[in-house]
């Protein structure tokens, strides 16, 4: 029965010119968004694979020369987009897509693709995860308040719950309505879109499978409980103008301030140490030239290292004190960035937290970490780059420290030790793998639906004619 | 005389609207949204600041550090005690120029830009200019959460231009159409007022609350900010213009929408789909448009000239020094030992060859960002919501134009440098200075290592930067005005379905 | 052509959707007359009243009340009228002075307290409500604010749509003794009503309005209540 109660209400939101044209209005803005951010994608991916091949080309042809020479030439990696980009880019246009993988340095990664963006860019930034968290509420409300708020004003509804057997059914459906309208046209042709991409691309692997059906699911839980909050409101306020102003505040509170606001909040309240700071602290404790100062310092420690008391004992000093600035640099990387990205980590899992105040933070932070787009995924990119940068330089030092060479005197090696280093190929973490600041988010939302729910139910349970 | 005067009715309907509460939560959320606006932008700017001093006194420390060594390499060779290597030795002219010059070029904030954080928390504020990196400096950017970077900072940018008119929409909006929906307006219109006075009587009331609520909070909180009036009132005066354009531009727009007299359900739902469009709709479109317009340059595929021409340069660098030196009368005569030279002396003629190479790529990026920004400045009289986002920026010293000013200052700074160190040590080609007797361990060829100036970022003047933004601000009035008087006119008549 | 009359409508005729909703009505209406516009639903009794308030334009005919043409001059024919819709609502966040005064100074009129007052206490609202907030007045206490608006517009024409409809007795009879009051000052009333008990009691004269027709005419003292119900049922049906 509530299926075919829920036709009917269907009926009535297509025929409600105002309504129905804003949903398709929506409907078509998600739809361009998500065309534009897949195309952006595939042909940043094409430009990647194409320069990544010719850096692996670079990298073997580089001829006959120092390994730490090669070391320092080394490769460029690009970061692929995120799995389900065109759904959700996340943080994607305001991270590095590139980083030079050369010796002493854990280098930033660069060319973000909004680097210098106008503000008419920047404003322009949207993608159906951005337009579907920002703008489905408003949409949403206004079905509510058509089917159940303007219902009610006009005294129909009262009319209809005197009829009906099951008074809440008709609650129901209407709460069907409105998640199958806005979930159909608003969610269901992205999705379905991004599927055929996947599945034409190839890349649609299980994990892609599951990701987009949860981000499926995600956003439709997403509309489910805002059609709840938007029935309850219009059921419980005194009349529909208040249903309104109530609905419309809680657009604005939940979905454009406390995002922002919250995000800033989280930022505020966990600080991250300046760039600067960082940059040299690393300068300071690793330096990439170091002073003759450091090169006796660096001496001592090799003979006592080696249990040797003349530099012409250690087969290639030169390449030994290399090896060993570079493993010393690793440490210091590993514990300067180690706690810097800890506490980017731990602003993000704050920032999911306050998915407790407002479900569309909630799903923000969801949305981000399904698609591979959070910056826990960009962290994996970061960490698999550098440990490959790592075995690279690491390969480079050994095979010269494996050399004896002495005073200014060089040993070379060419193809056949630059081909042993593999292509570096990056896989993305499955899903679950890079989830951890997300789940105070999963956690939010799982109440908010709970208790959106609830209300609901408790709202349908007293309605009387 | 025929129905009420304006004058009167105003006065009324002015105390009516100040007695209703929703006016006051909006106006107070408004100003409370200001307060964290303003603050907000302000601390993450002192951030930035002292950010800066961080690396101007690591500069000091660096030049401190460099100081004691060239004293101590003043000292003999000894067994124990060697020659610096050329790299590690600051008093060696070349070795200074590609190891030991470590100037930055800083952005400094400018008093008013707790007003909006516009492209500030994106576009870099310092960079390390080196002498011999590529067009002035290697790519870098402050790290920031990228998450807040994709949803914007809560400033009072965002509060002015995106929250202020869903303050107006919903105080237009909802006290407005009360009489509408409650089934008075008929009693209303019985009377003998014109319904042109009754919307234009009930709108001014809430603008004449609303425009010096909106100028008192953005003054309070711009003052808790710690914005200094007298060093930024003339940008203070223009924001307070753009404000005010700002608000009549949506009075005019709810002035169209309610001169239908809808009930609140079709003025919010109308003046809401107005500032969906403003706000996301066409600034999606206008970006496509855009970028469909003019492609912007891979900087993928530069990485890629980059490499290549890298590693062109190097294959040919002794052909490149060699003709570089043939071209020089004052270095001829050292054509013969380009062998000699060492590599960062070397640097001094391939730097500036590779940045030939790569001009075109280069200038292609320039051309690009020109023509965006030239797309930006229309685009923010077609969507003003983006106008007046780049004018408050402007105003606060946080827009793309100071930034651009900033990247060309700080490429002449690296020129200038370029143009300080490059002659002494080029000059050691031909001209090295004699060897120390007895042999010491630095090179001590250059005496003096601060002889480079500090970057000082030559702003616009107030004046001029109040100037750019006056065209802008005047549209918005003119905007405002005619829609509002549109909008006036347009309720020349009660509805017939009252 | 108005002689006299306060109001005048001439073969008036207006028509919605290519249906006539009024069609060729003539009324004319002289100082103190009580005039009761009878019609079931949908006969055009509420279009009539919009027609003179200025709401609708007639497609053909003229209006003229009180010498002014309500056609060209609404606002300055709408000064000479009073108008009591048949839910008066008010501002429930204002008292009952307080709305009088509002709806006093869109009619072009400043009133102060004492004024207010009397004229509340004239349309019959007892003297304690007179400060109270409007937000819990019942129907009839509303409609007496609306009457003292009425009256504080001192207007020639009073316009009273389904006047006692829901009412109860006591309200009602309030009304009717306000009604035959402002007859007495000089007052032309046109109430368009369904109540025909009432009406026998106050009108002068009385017409039916059957598909935007004025189909009969008749002086209320004329005619005995049982005849008028006779009479009123075989107009709607014939």
């Amino acid at each position: 029965m509530i299926s075919r109660l829920a036709g009917f209400e269907l009926e009535i939101i297509r025929r409600d010119s105002h309504a129905w044209w804003s949903l398709l209005c929506l409907a078509a803005l998600v739809f361009l968004s998500f065309a534009s951010t897949s195309f952006d994608a595939a042909r940043d991916d094409s430009d990647k694979r194409a320069v990544a091949a010719a850096e692996r080309a670079r990298w073997l042809g580089q001829g006959t020369k120092d390994p730490h020479s090669a070391a320092h030439y080394s490769i460029f990696a690009f970061k692929p987009s995120p799995t389900l980009s065109g759904l959700d880019p996340g943080i994607g246009p305001f991270v590095g897509q590139s980083v030079w993988l050369e010796a002493h340095h854990q280098n930033d990664l660069l060319n973000r693709p909004l680097q210098n963006a106008t503000l008419l860019q920047r404003a322009g930034l949207g993608n159906p995860a951005s337009l579907l968290l920002t703008f489905a509420p408003l949409v949403v409300f206004l079905l509510a308040f058509v089917v159940v708020a303007q219902d009610r004003e006009r005294g129909s509804l009262r009319l209809a719950l005197g009829a009906a057997s099951h008074p809440s059914a008709i609650i129901h459906a209407k709460a069907l309505a409105i998640w199958g309208a806005s979930t159909g046209l608003l969610v269901l042709p992205a999705v379905a879109a991004e599927f055929v991409l996947a599945a034409v691309g190839s890349h649609l692997s299980i994990d892609v499978f599951t990701r987009l059906s949860l981000w499926f699911a995600l956003m439709a839980v997403y509309l489910a409980l805002l059609s709840a909050i938007g029935i309850v409101v219009a059921l419980r306020a005194r009349d529909a103008r208040i249903a309104l102003a109530m609905l419309f505040g809680f657009w604005i509170v939940a979905a454009l301030v406390l995002p922002r606001a919250g995000s800033s909040a989280a930022d505020t309240v966990r600080p991250l140490p300046s760039s600067q700071i960082v940059r040299q602290q690393m300068l300071d404790e690793a330096a990439a030239y170091w002073t003759a100062e450091d090169t006796a310092l660096h001496k001592v420690q090799l003979f006592t290292q080696y249990g040797v008391t003349r530099t012409d004992d250690i087969p290639n000093f030169r390449m030994a004190e290399l090896d060993m600035v570079e493993r010393h640099s690793h440490q210091v990387f590993d514990r300067i960035l180690g706690d810097f990205y800890e506490k980017v980590a731990s602003q993000d899992r704050l920032f999911s937290a306050l998915g407790f105040l407002s479900p569309t933070i909630a799903v923000q932070s969801l949305s981000a970490s399904l698609s591979g787009s959070d910056f826990s995924h960009h962290h994996d990119f970061i960490v698999k780059a550098e440990g490959y940068r790592r075995a690279l330089v690491n390969r480079m030092n050994a095979d010269g420290m494996a050399h004896r060479a002495e005073g200014d005197e060089r040993h070379t090696n060419d193809e056949r030790l630059w081909a042993q280093i593999p292509t570096f190929a990056y896989t993305a973490p499955v899903l679950g793998s890079a989830t951890g600041t997300t789940l105070p988010a999963l956690g939010a939302l799982l109440l908010w639906l709970v208790g959106t729910w609830l209300l609901l139910s408790a709202t349908a349970r007293r309605l009387r004619p | 005389m025929i129905g009420p005067r304006f004058v009167d009715l105003f006065v009324w309907e002015w105390r009516q609207v100040g007695r209703t509460p929703l006016l006051w939560v909006i106006l107070l959320t408004l100003a409370a949204s200001f307060l964290w606006g303003a603050g907000n932008t302000g601390a993450f700017h002192n951030a930035q600041t002292q950010a800066q001093a961080g690396t101007r006194a690591a500069e000091a420390a660096h030049r401190a550090s460099m100081e004691r060594r060239a004293i101590s390499y003043r000292a003999p060779v000894t067994p124990d005690k060697p020659k610096v290597p050329y790299w590690q030795d600051p008093t060696n002219v070349s070795g200074f120029s590609q190891y030991f010059v470590f100037q930055h070029a800083l952005k400094p904030h400018l008093p008013l830009s707790p007003l909006a954080v516009g492209i500030s928390d994106l576009a870099p504020g310092q960079f390390e200019v080196k002498l011999n990196t590529g067009f002035g400096f290697d790519e870098s950017y402050d790290f920031e959460n990228p998450r807040g970077l994709a949803l914007g900072r809560f400033d009072l940018g965002f509060v002015l231009v995106y929250l202020l008119p869903i303050a107006l929409i919903l105080a237009f909006g909802l006290l407005v159409t009360f009489e509408r929906d409650r089934g008075m307006l008929q009693l209303v219109a019985a009377q003998s007022t014109r319904p042109q006075l009754w919307l234009g009587t009930r709108m001014a009331a809430i603008l004449a609350w609303i425009a010096p609520v909106v100028m008192a909070s953005l003054l309070l909180a711009l003052g808790v900010a710690s914005v200094s009036f007298s060093d930024a009132l003339p940008e203070l005066l223009a924001a307070f213009l753009l404000v005010g354009g700002y608000i009549l531009l949506w009075t005019g727009i709810a002035a169209l929408v309610l001169s239908r007299m809808p009930g609140a359900a079709g003025a919010l739902g109308m003046l809401g789909a107005i500032w969906t469009a403003l706000a996301i709709g066409l600034p999606l479109l206008g970006s496509i448009l855009a970028s469909s317009v003019s492609t912007a340059p891979s900087g993928i595929a530069f990485i890629n000239a980059q490499r290549q021409t890298n590693d062109a340069v190097q294959t040919d660098r002794d052909a490149i020094v060699r003709r570089a030196i043939a071209a020089r009368p004052d270095l001829r005569v050292a054509q013969g030992d380009v062998d000699k030279i060492d590599h960062a002396t070397r640097l001094t003629f391939l730097v500036p060859e590779t940045e030939k190479r790569l001009s075109q790529f280069r200038a292609a990026t320039a051309a690009h960002a020109e023509q965006q920004a030239r797309i930006a400045i229309v685009a923010g009289y077609l969507i003003p919501p983006i106008g007046l986002q780049a004018g408050l920026a402007t105003l606060a010293g946080t827009g793309e134009a100071r930034q651009r000013q900033f990247l060309i200052q700080a490429r002449a700074y690296q020129l200038r440098l370029r143009g300080i160190l490059y002659p002494p040590v080029q000059r050691q080609i031909v001209d090295p200075t004699p060897d120390s007797e007895p042999a010491t361990r630095g090179r001590l060829n250059l005496t003096d290592r601060n002889i480079l100036p500090v970057f000082a970022m030559t702003d616009d003047s107030p004046a001029t930067r109040t100037a750019a933004v006056m065209p802008f601000a005047v549209w918005l009035w003119l905007l405002g005005g005619v829609l509002a008087a549109l909008g006036i006119r347009r309720a020349g008549k009660w509805p017939p379905d009252l | 052509m108005d002689d006299g009359a306060v109001l005048v409508l001439d073969a008036v005729s207006i028509n919605f959707n290519g249906r006539l909703t009024i069609n060729n009505l003539s009324l004319k209406l002289k100082p103190g007359e009580v005039y009761a516009l009878l019609g079931p639903n949908g006969a055009g009794k509420t279009t009539t009243l919009n027609l003179i308030l200025g709401f609708l334009t007639p497609d053909s005919g003229a209006i003229i009340i009180d010498g002014v043409d309500g056609i060209t001059d609404p606002t300055g024919a709408r000064a000479r009228i009073a108008y009591l819709p048949e839910t008066v609502m008010l501002h429930p966040a204002l008292t009952a002075i307080e709305n009088l005064r509002y709806f006093a100074l869109l009619a072009g009129r400043k009133i102060e307290d004492a004024t207010a007052r009397r004229l509340l206490s004239d349309a019959g609202l007892q003297a304690e409500a007179h400060g109270r907030r409007t937000s819990d007045f019942s129907k009839g206490m509303r409609q007496k604010v609306g009457v003292a608006i009425a009256l504080a517009k001192d207007a020639r024409l009073l316009l009273l749509d389904e006047p006692t409809s829901g009412l109860d007795a006591g309200a009602a009879n309030d009304l009717s003794d306000m009604i035959r009051a402002a007859s007495t000052r000089g007052m032309a009333v046109l109430m368009a009503t369904h109540d025909l008990f009432r009406v026998k009691n106050v009108a002068h004269r009385l017409g039916i309005l059957r598909e935007g027709r004025l189909v009969d005419e008749r002086d209320a003292a004329a005619i005995g209540p049982v005849e008028l119900e006779e009479l009123y049922l075989e107009k709607l049906t014939a």
